[in-house]
């Protein structure tokens, strides 16, 4: 990790810890620690990831979810 | 077969006729069941809770009650086990989770309550994965399960003691349940075979949620037979379930025995070929099984729906959403009591938006109406459950590059009953396997089908001995 300082002498490993945390408080997961927050940084590439899987959503209004499942 | 074999190597279908026929005693099957579990279980951490006094009084009750001519039907006397997630009255529900630890079941889970009134002798509580999504994890009140074939391999999960002690030869039948595959992944992972039903075929109530309307409660046991003889004891409307089914169906066990011959069996070859190319060994071995259904006189064809990858995607987007609804309270207010990697599976929950989310359940109707015209052309679909064989368990990078290699996600997401089931063995001794996914309410003609390959393929019968090798 490149150990370059802002002008408030944070590394950038504090400023990405820093920006984690506000995601984290953001999410109400104000109590991760730093373990945490780097999964949380995972999980959000995670579901980035499912996302671009996902692909262009091009579905009619006339297609609605099933409001109670069922199969068959 | 016969009562001086070994009562622990019996099937259940085997154990169920002796014991009504007087020739195999409930204690004495119990008792049989609980010396091996002495001598295997330390090294696979099957069972998280056992219950030798729960059993005992029970096969003794039941017992008696078959004395006196009181015989309930095919389950009364035969031992069973649950995955740590379904509740027994009376007894904690710890989802194998230091957040649960100490919560206790009010009731039974309406599974538990069939099993109960069915007679079948409760052993008790299976390993899971915490929550049924974060494992194999080393960071939790109790050890992960272990591979019985080659214990320093992972035991798929999340129903990982189910398969781990059916395998061993630990109980006849143990119960599981299934969000993105946790019943056919163990099931795969150890040599056995695991039947998903059919979305709202049993009930869930009195189960831990995980994603409410991908989830499916399901028995894992040796044989086909097995299976559809324990979904026919636990399956029915439930009316106190939201998404039990109410709808008549034939049962699991119904055609066993008639064969293959005229019956048109699609092969999902994409899924394992194109799409996520398993590796060869498995491949070769559903190629090999098709063969045999072929020689049997079924009608191969191939088939095709969308991308193994589209359903993995809206699967994850509705089991993470729904799970994040789950969990969110205790991952904001304890997430240090959470297993590390059941945090990081919970997590990308918190980041799909309600439109997204509600866009993967469109697509979801979508998709599963596509799927289900399939069965205009063919009687079932036969494709890979695991791209794999076990990884190792202490290999984190492997156990996670291995997650999502699998087919068994797009049958939560439609619906319609799947079966797991073995089909060899690979050169490093660990097991192969498949799905056999029929019609929704169609596990008689799925089980057919597997109970035909289970005879064509005839694989040795043997228990996994983790104590020996």
């Amino acid at each position: 990790m490149a150990r370059t300082r802002d002008e408030d002498g944070m590394s950038e490993a504090d400023q990405e810890l820093q920006g984690a945390r506000a995601l984290a408080q953001s999410l109400g997961l104000a109590k991760l620690d730093e373990a945490g927050l780097r999964a949380l940084g995972r999980a959000q590439q995670a579901a980035a990831a499912r996302r671009s899987t996902l692909g262009p959503v091009v579905l009619d209004p006339a297609e609605e979810p099933a409001h109670v499942y069922r199969a068959g | 077969m016969n009562a001086s074999h070994d009562p622990c190597a019996l099937s259940l279908a085997e154990a169920s006729a002796l014991v009504r026929g007087r020739s195999l005693s409930p204690v004495r099957y119990v008792e049989a069941l609980l010396e091996r579990i002495a001598k295997v279980d330390p090294a696979i951490n099957a069972f998280l809770r056992l219950t030798p006094e729960i059993a005992l009084e029970q096969a003794r009750l039941a017992e008696a009650e078959i004395a006196r001519g009181g015989w309930r039907g095919p389950l009364h006397g035969v031992p069973y086990a649950l995955k740590d997630i379904v509740d027994y009255a009376g007894l904690p529900t710890t989802a194998h989770s230091a957040i649960l630890r100490d919560s206790v079941a009010q009731g039974d889970a309406e599974v538990t309550r069939r099993l109960r009134e069915a007679g079948a002798v409760f052993m008790g509580k299976l390993s899971t994965h915490e929550f049924a999504i974060g494992g194999p994890c080393f960071d939790l009140p109790w050890p992960p399960a272990r591979n019985p074939w080659n214990r320093d391999h992972f035991c798929g999960g999340s129903s990982s003691g189910s398969g781990a002690a059916v395998a061993a030869g630990l109980v006849p039948m143990a119960i599981g349940t299934d969000t993105g595959g946790s019943i056919r992944n163990p099931a795969t992972m150890c040599g056995v075979v695991g039947l998903k039903p059919t979305y709202g075929r049993v009930s869930r109530r009195g189960v831990l949620p995980l994603a409410w309307s991908l989830d499916h409660v399901g028995p894992l046991t040796r044989t086909v037979r097995d299976a559809a003889m324990s979904l026919d004891a636990i399956a029915g409307w439930d009316p106190r379930d939201p998404g039990s089914a109410d709808r008549a169906a034939a049962p699991a066990a119904s055609l066993l025995g008639r064969g293959v011959r005229g019956l048109r069996v699609g092969v999902l070859r994409h899924f394992y070929r194109e799409d996520m190319a398993a590796d060869d060994e498995v491949s070769a071995s559903i190629e090999q099984a098709v063969e045999l259904l072929a020689a049997e006189g079924a009608r191969i064809c191939e088939v095709r729906t969308e991308p193994l990858q589209r359903y993995a995607a809206v699967n994850r987007v509705i089991l993470t959403s729904e799970a994040w609804s789950v969990h969110a309270r205790w991952l904001r207010e304890r997430p240090q009591d959470y297993g590390a990697l059941t945090r990081e599976r919970l997590m990308p929950g918190a980041f799909f938006s309600a439109g997204e989310y509600i866009d993967a359940l469109r697509m979801r109707t979508k998709m599963a109406a596509a799927f289900n015209a399939l069965f205009e052309e063919v009687d079932v679909v036969v494709t890979a459950s695991a791209h794999d064989p076990a990884c190792r368990i202490d290999d984190p990078a492997e156990v996670e590059r291995t997650y999502g290699r699998q087919a068994r996600a797009p049958f939560n997401l439609t619906g319609n009953p799947a079966l797991a089931m073995p089909t060899g063995f690979s050169k490093a001794g660990l097991p192969l396997g498949l799905q056999v996914v029929g019609r929704a309410f169609d596990e008689a003609t799925v089980c057919r089908v597997g109970d035909a390959l289970e005879s064509a393929l005839a694989l040795p019968r043997r228990l996994a001995d983790p104590v020996a090798s």
